[in-house]
């Protein structure tokens, strides 16, 4: 009993990790809080559906399709609408990203309906053991996906000439400017890279969790959860954050209330914000 | 630029006088005059019909929330986004007490303002504490507004949970309830008409005045002598009060309660958004936020029945519209005239 | 000997490793115009932080008036009579011009408490921007806002200034100004400190200057004493 809750803890957890990673990202680098990240998924889920509607593939294979689409559509929204208000206080930001949410979110559901559409993939019905314990294929899939995606994320911050001037600017902008970075550009390049990651998981998730207007919201709210809790812009953080929570949720769900595992991220989501808005992994950092 | 005569007493005068209506001139006191009195009148003597009267009576029950939510962002500039979280505890408040323990609702309504003010000051506290940058601020109050709601619905025990609880009807008004809606109207804008006062006049006084420095230079401000605490904790308190008022009334008034009615987020953002259309910085904005944006939602949601969410992704596009454009909102406009600014109180 | 309106004693605040101050002692006489000065980075808007509460030290004590004021709230050092200014000019940008002194227009009577709205009219007068009286003080330009700011903690009758650069990037005219200023409000009582680069200015100006460098203060004394010192010319003058 604990290990299946714990198998499926880490599962979902490595999941909320790969949800956070893009807001991270866009997070770290823009300090901006993207309230749409969460419609970003649903739109990448819908994404999904059509394509293997259409062509008849499997949703595995979407894959590439709905992350550049979502790459793209990111990029616009940042050059057209976010850009705008960068100059702006911090809830101004807040405020624009919150309504482009409610617009997406609210469109979809207006022109899709609230009913719940599923995929199947190649893997739906299979499933394997690990050490005694019964765990999908397709949960399995997800979190190699989200591992493999987290890695080269990884690697290519530390790596690539692109990736750092990524960090440069995440970390400091003034600078980067100054030593001839187009900071304009980075900052599309990684909300259109926190977008693409978004859709990347939303591929890994619709086998899952099936497609439907509010399944972004849930996770989107939970990506910050993962964000706050490890740090902005500290990837490996969120990575542990998203675990943790995930693991945490199973668990208060088989062990104390089921109703309630979605309220206890939450509240730990508010005590983290009160008590220690750097997040549980930094040692020390300026948040005010 | 500057001059280096002396000023005359007048010139003086002006500088010094408080914001308010009383710069407005004679004649706009008078509209202001023959507007309140039609609207005092107007139920009464004609036979308005109830459709009107309800629209009119949302409309009290958003400029009160927008007012509320103007003293906060707008005066203090601390932009919450979990407003909802202190109607849904009045609401729920004044009816658990009515349902289980027979309490008069005017009672609960002091009960559910006095809860409001406990968790504004238990959950303020630490939020103010660390000087938390705004969005972080706002991020805290969506996680209080979530928490609440999540609460809510779980103990479904106590609180029927998302089936909500109806109010048991008996037609007596020592239990906040009419059967004649006409009352409604006027308890609404006594309601709006108290809170609007609440903010003109917090606007003229010392409290204001230092929530204003907090909102505009926080050490500027302490290093003048203004507890930062002191000022973002009344402000948060204040709104969270009046909020939880506002949120017995609609209890009052819609006779059943489920958390989606009365602490969604859908109502938080609505609140903002009256806020910030109408102006939020004045004791005026709430108000004209509501006059537009509540027949404006009473349209959208008739037009699109068959679509559900299309008035709510509209309100999204008039937020980032109001963010890119317009962000001091209508009466924003008016803060260039040394005037108007001051009727309006920016 | 006159009493010290400021005592510091010992001061030392260090940064994740980096020492910036590392003893800092330092007796301001009461009624004197004190100028502190030093290369970038030696600490010296530390130490007006961790007076005046905005950070706290590690070690050493802080006495104003006589009582210990170290770690106390930043903002219970105005109604005791200590104002400090930034290097950055802060003043209220969406509020009018008269409305930033008026938020400290408090009417009571009391030493060291915020002045009255006679006080706010005389003082806009006082700095010569009373014609901009009613618009948005971020319409000012960085001249007015020095003198706004000026005029701001001016309205509390401060027994202690703490001025962190004032003179930074305003016009040699504005300077003569605000200098003259100063010396009327010494005249009348209040004390000065101020940080400062320009030193044939701090010594035009103040009885008795300090040079803070590497952590601690290398000299202080009256200003023939510290200009001529081999060790300042080096630094200031020759470099």
């Amino acid at each position: 009993m604990f290990g299946s809750a714990l198998i499926s803890g880490l599962v979902i957890g490595g999941f909320y990790s790969l949800v956070g990673a893009g807001l991270n990202l866009i997070f770290g680098v823009i300090k901006i809080i993207n309230f749409a990240q969460g419609a970003m998924l649903t739109i990448g889920a819908y994404l999904t559906y059509w394509f293997v509607i259409t062509t008849k593939l499997d949703p595995y294979l979407a894959l590439p399709f709905v992350a550049i689409t979502l790459a793209l559509f990111g990029f616009i929204i940042q050059k057209t609408l976010i850009n705008r208000v960068l100059g702006q206080e911090r809830t101004s930001q807040l405020l624009i990203t919150f309504g482009i949410a409610l617009a997406i979110q609210n469109t979809t559901l207006a022109l899709w309906g609230p009913d719940i559409r599923s995929v199947n993939t190649f893997i739906s019905d299979k499933t394997f053991e690990v050490s005694g314990i019964r765990v999908g294929a397709t949960a399995a899939m997800a979190l190699l996906g989200a591992l493999i995606v987290l890695l080269g994320l990884f690697l290519f911050l530390s790596h690539t000439r692109l990736g750092t001037a990524i960090r440069a600017v995440a970390q400091q902008s003034d600078s980067a400017l100054l030593s001839g970075i187009d900071v304009k550009k980075v900052y599309a390049i990684a909300f259109a890279l926190g977008s693409g990651l978004v859709g990347v998981a939303a591929v890994l998730i619709v086998p899952i969790y099936d497609v439907y207007p509010l399944v972004g919201e849930h996770f989107g709210i939970i990506a910050f959860i993962v964000v706050v809790l490890g740090g902005l812009g500290n990837i490996q953080g969120a990575a542990i954050a998203g675990v943790f929570l995930g693991v945490v949720q199973n668990l208060f769900a088989v062990y104390v209330s089921d109703a309630l595992s979605t309220a206890i991220l939450f509240f730990i989501f508010l005590i983290t914000l009160l008590f220690r808005p750097q997040g549980i992994f930094v040692r020390k950092m300026r948040v005010s | 630029m500057s001059t280096t005569k002396t000023i005359t007493e007048s010139e003086r005068a002006e500088i010094l006088r408080p914001p308010g209506l009383r710069l407005a001139g004679v004649p706009v006191f008078i509209a202001m005059a023959a507007i309140l009195v039609v609207m005092l009148a107007a139920p009464v003597l004609t036979d308005i019909r109830f459709y009107y009267l309800q629209v009119t009576i949302m409309i009290f029950f958003y400029a009160t929330l927008g007012t509320a939510w103007g003293i906060v962002g707008g005066y203090c500039g601390q932009h919450s986004i979990g407003q909802a979280a202190f109607v849904g505890i009045g609401a729920y408040t004044s009816t658990l007490l009515y349902m289980k323990k027979d309490i008069s609702p005017w009672i609960g309504l002091f009960a559910g303002m006095l809860l409001a003010a406990v968790v504004a000051l238990i959950i303020g506290y630490p939020l103010f504490r660390y000087g938390l940058r705004g969005d972080y601020f706002a991020l805290g109050t969506v996680a209080l507004g979530l928490i609440i709601y999540e609460l809510t619905n779980s103990f479904s025990g106590l609180t029927g949970g998302s089936q909500g609880i109806p109010l048991k009807y008996e037609n007596n008004p020592w239990n906040f309830q009419f059967q004649d809606r006409k009352y409604y109207y006027y308890i609404g804008f006594i309601l709006w008409l108290v809170t609007i006062s609440i903010s003109y006049r917090l606007r003229r006084s010392r409290r204001g005045f230092e929530m204003l420095a907090v909102r505009d230079d926080e050490i500027a401000a302490s290093r003048g002598g203004i507890s930062i605490m002191r000022a973002k904790l009344s402000a948060f308190v204040i709104g969270a009060v009046i909020s939880a008022a506002a949120g017995t009334f609609f209890a009052q008034f819609l006779l059943f309660i489920d958390p989606g009615t009365v602490m969604s987020l859908e109502i938080s953002v609505q609140v903002i958004l009256v806020a910030v259309l109408g102006g939020m910085n004045s004791y005026l904005g709430g108000t004209v936020g509501a006059i537009i944006l509540v027949p404006l939602s009473q349209f959208l949601s008739s037009r699109f029945t068959q679509s559900p969410g299309a008035d709510v992704a509209v309100y999204g596009l008039i937020l980032i519209f109001l963010v890119i454009f317009m962000p001091n909102g209508i009466l924003g406009l008016l803060r260039k005239s040394p005037r108007w600014r001051k009727v309006i109180g920016w | 000997m006159t009493p010290s309106i400021l005592s510091i004693d010992g001061v030392t605040k260090s940064f994740g490793g980096l020492d910036v101050l590392k003893g800092i002692s330092l007796e301001v006489e009461l009624g004197s115009i004190t100028g502190i000065i030093g290369p970038n980075g030696a600490g010296k808007s530390t130490l007006f932080d961790i007076i005046t509460g905005y950070q706290k030290s590690d070690a050493g004590t802080i006495l104003f008036e006589g009582e210990n004021i170290a770690g106390l709230s930043p903002h219970l050092f105005a109604r005791r009579g200590l104002i400090r200014t930034f290097q950055l000019t802060r003043v209220f940008p969406h509020l009018t011009v008269a409305e930033n002194l008026l938020v400290f227009a408090d009417g009571k009577n009391s030493a060291g408490a915020a002045g009255t709205k006679d006080r706010a009219v005389e003082l806009l007068e006082f700095v010569h921007l009373i014609g901009l009286a009613n618009t948005e003080a971020s319409t000012l330009s960085y001249g007015q806002l020095k003198l706004l700011e000026l005029a701001q903690v001016l309205m509390h009758s401060p027994k202690l200034l703490l001025l962190d650069e004032p003179f930074a990037g305003i016009n040699p005219g504005l300077i003569d100004k605000i200098i003259q200023h100063l010396r009327d409000l010494n005249k009348q009582g209040t004390t000065i400190v101020l940080i400062e680069h320009n030193l044939p200015m701090v010594a035009s100006l103040c009885d008795s200057i300090a040079v803070v460098s590497n952590g601690i203060i290398e000299i202080v004394g009256p200003p023939d004493v510290v200009v001529n010192n081999p060790r300042v010319k080096e630094v200031f003058l020759g470099g």
